[in-house]
């Protein structure tokens, strides 16, 4: 049975995270750009396995274990953070979020 | 099988701050019934700081680099900068105690994150890989998120902390595709390994390995706000509570770049060639953009934070030749900052009135007279950040561009130097406002019509200023002043001793 080739997963895994990239910058809704971030975590997760196929050793799935860890970690303060925003403000939209001026 | 046995002395200082910042939850849950006033969870969150720090100097003297697992290190370079970053947290503790009870009935927790995202921090500069690396800038960060929303009364706090978040992880996913592009070249992501491997391999043309700078180089670039990426530092500055953005300018900045340096210096020293020129037009751009900026702002805060901005470039400076000699220089340069500018922000903390959390800059004008003693510390960070000796500041950039000039980068230096004349400009200008401005010149309205109006005027500015004299200033803020007044003359008077220190660490570490 033949393998398919590591720079096949790796340039999936690229336009994923591209995918997510360009989301983040382009969706105006925290929650959604928030969700392109989660992807382009994942991305990565699917050519960190990939890379540990390759190579044979376990780095690669250890990091991706840490790495949902953290992605949930994540979900949970940043959760938080959107609805004590929301308390102030009735919205998610980060174009409103304009009371800092920056 | 036997379980392996684990050097548990090299995390003795991060272990002692996360059993701190337990306790610290512990005893805020079993007395919040009994007692609203939590003035004990400081006294425990600073004996804690001491004792990791007493624990880091121990391990200073044992002299010999304690390995965790090839995963963190104790060594000299980790140190030195646990010891800068528990001195932060001291101060920022220290700073909260006045501040945060009374914007929040949730202080313990409050102290809890702080120990955590300092637990965090320390990790960041004694990681030996990657994977270690990312995990205390998680940590770190999700400290960070909360405390800057930690107003939550305030809707600047909230819209602060959910700007920093997205933003925080975003780069964060770009740092974690860095790691993994790296792991591809290079088939490991212990930094050791990596070093050895590329310079095995100098063919460092590959695609990977270029993609997996910039990509590192977005991630370090969003956390110690190097110019393209440095969106969120003056909102997230501006609308976090003070004694936050105190501690998260100094803290942060050093955390990221512990391990900024070590993993450029260290793992990456062989691609050197691809990476020092982008890192020295980054360096260039952000002290630039950043300084400029900084001449615009009429709020204390933001002004303090896009100067932050042009710190972190002069800092970038000196890794850019990915020298030890530029690495000492960069942590002499971190160990003056934390002096100058958490003192520049606790005088902001001195000079807010209640439930404000910003300065207008127009609040200096005559503090000399008011205020003496505050108005000298200030000027003291002031020209210290602006890099005049004999402070701090000065010599922080002295080594930092001598170590660039050596290895060629003149045209940077050049550049630097420029930026020090241009950000003279707005630091100077409150040292102005403080002793050369009388106070009731800001109180005239072009509208003046007749005597009685003048005179009431000039009894409204009587009436504020003894309202400033009467007005004083928490006992641990004033320390805190005290102390980065007293840190930021002492390492520019008297540096041989920290210079001394500084180069034998780094030098043991990078060669």
């Amino acid at each position: 049975m033949s393998q398919v080739p590591t720079e096949y997963y790796l340039l999936l895994s690229a336009v994923i995270f591209v995918i997510g990239a360009a989301g983040v910058l382009a969706r105006r809704n925290a929650l959604i750009i928030f969700m392109c971030v989660e992807m382009m975590l994942n991305a990565v997760n699917l050519s960190l396995i990939a890379l540990s196929l390759q190579f044979g050793n376990l780095t690669g799935q250890i990091v991706v274990f840490f790495v949902m860890a953290v992605a949930a970690a994540e979900v949970a303060v940043g959760l938080a953070i959107v609805m004590a925003h929301v308390r102030h403000s009735d919205s998610i939209n980060v174009d409103e979020i304009n009371l800092l001026n920056g | 099988m036997t379980l392996p046995s684990i050097n548990f002395l090299a995390v003795l200082p991060q272990t002692i701050v996360i059993a701190t910042a337990l306790l610290v939850l512990l005893v805020d849950a079993v007395t919040r019934s009994a007692q609203r006033d939590h003035q004990i969870l400081p006294w425990i969150s600073l004996l804690g700081l001491v004792a990791a720090a007493a624990a880091a100097i121990w391990l200073l003297r044992l002299g010999q680099p304690q390995l965790f697992q090839q995963m963190a290190v104790a060594d000299g370079y980790s140190l030195a900068f646990m010891l800068l970053i528990l001195a932060a947290g001291l101060l920022g503790v220290l700073l909260a105690q006045s501040v945060i009870p009374a914007i929040s009935p949730q202080a313990g927790a409050y102290y809890a994150l702080l120990l955590l995202g300092v637990a965090g921090m320390m990790f960041m500069g004694a990681a030996l890989d990657l994977l270690v690396v990312f995990l205390a800038l998680e940590i770190m960060s999700l400290a960070l998120y909360i405390l800057v929303g930690f107003n939550r009364e305030e809707r600047r706090s909230a819209e602060a902390a959910l700007k920093y978040f997205l933003l925080g992880a975003f780069s964060s996913g770009f740092f974690l595709f860095g790691v993994a592009l790296l792991y591809a070249v290079t088939g490991s992501t212990h930094l050791p390994t990596i070093a050895a491997a590329l310079a095995l391999s100098p063919a460092g043309s590959s695609l990977y390995l270029t993609a997996a700078l910039a990509l590192l180089i977005v991630g370090f670039g969003f956390k110690v706000a190097l110019v393209p990426f440095h969106m969120w530092t003056p909102d997230a500055y501006q609308g976090a509570p003070t004694p936050v953005t105190a501690f998260m300018s100094v803290a942060t900045k050093a955390a990221a770049f512990a391990a900024f340096l070590r993993v450029f210096a260290l793992a990456l020293p062989a691609a050197q060639p691809q990476w020092g020129m982008a890192l020295a037009v980054l360096a260039a751009f952000t002290m630039t953009l950043g300084n400029l900026a900084a001449l615009r702002q009429n709020s204390m805060k933001r002004m303090l934070a896009y100067s932050s901005i042009a710190h972190a470039g002069y800092a970038l400076v000196g890794l850019v030749p990915a020298s030890s000699q530029g690495v000492s220089g960069v942590l002499f340069y971190l160990l003056g900052y934390l002096f100058m500018n958490l003192g520049a922000f606790a005088v902001v903390v001195a000079l807010e009135r209640p439930g404000e959390n910003d300065v207008p800059s127009s609040r200096f004008v005559g503090l000399a007279e008011r205020q003496p003693a505050m108005a000298a510390a200030m000027a003291i960070f002031m020209f210290s950040l602006a890099g005049i000796p004999p402070f701090a500041g000065f010599l922080g950039k002295f080594f930092v561009f001598s170590a660039a000039i050596q290895a060629g980068w003149g045209w940077l230096v050049v550049i630097g130097v420029l930026n020090s004349v241009l950000s003279a400009f707005y630091y100077l200008t409150v040292i102005v406002q403080m002793y050369f401005r009388k106070a009731n010149e800001s109180h005239t309205s072009p509208v003046l019509d007749g005597k009685a109006k003048k005179s009431k005027v000039a009894v409204e500015a009587a009436a504020a200023s003894v309202a400033d004299i009467t007005e004083s200033v928490p006992l641990p803020v004033a320390v805190v002043v005290l102390l980065a007044a007293l840190g930021t003359a002492l390492v520019g008077l008297w540096p041989s001793p920290w210079t001394h220190w500084i180069t034998q660490a780094v030098s043991a570490v990078f060669g």
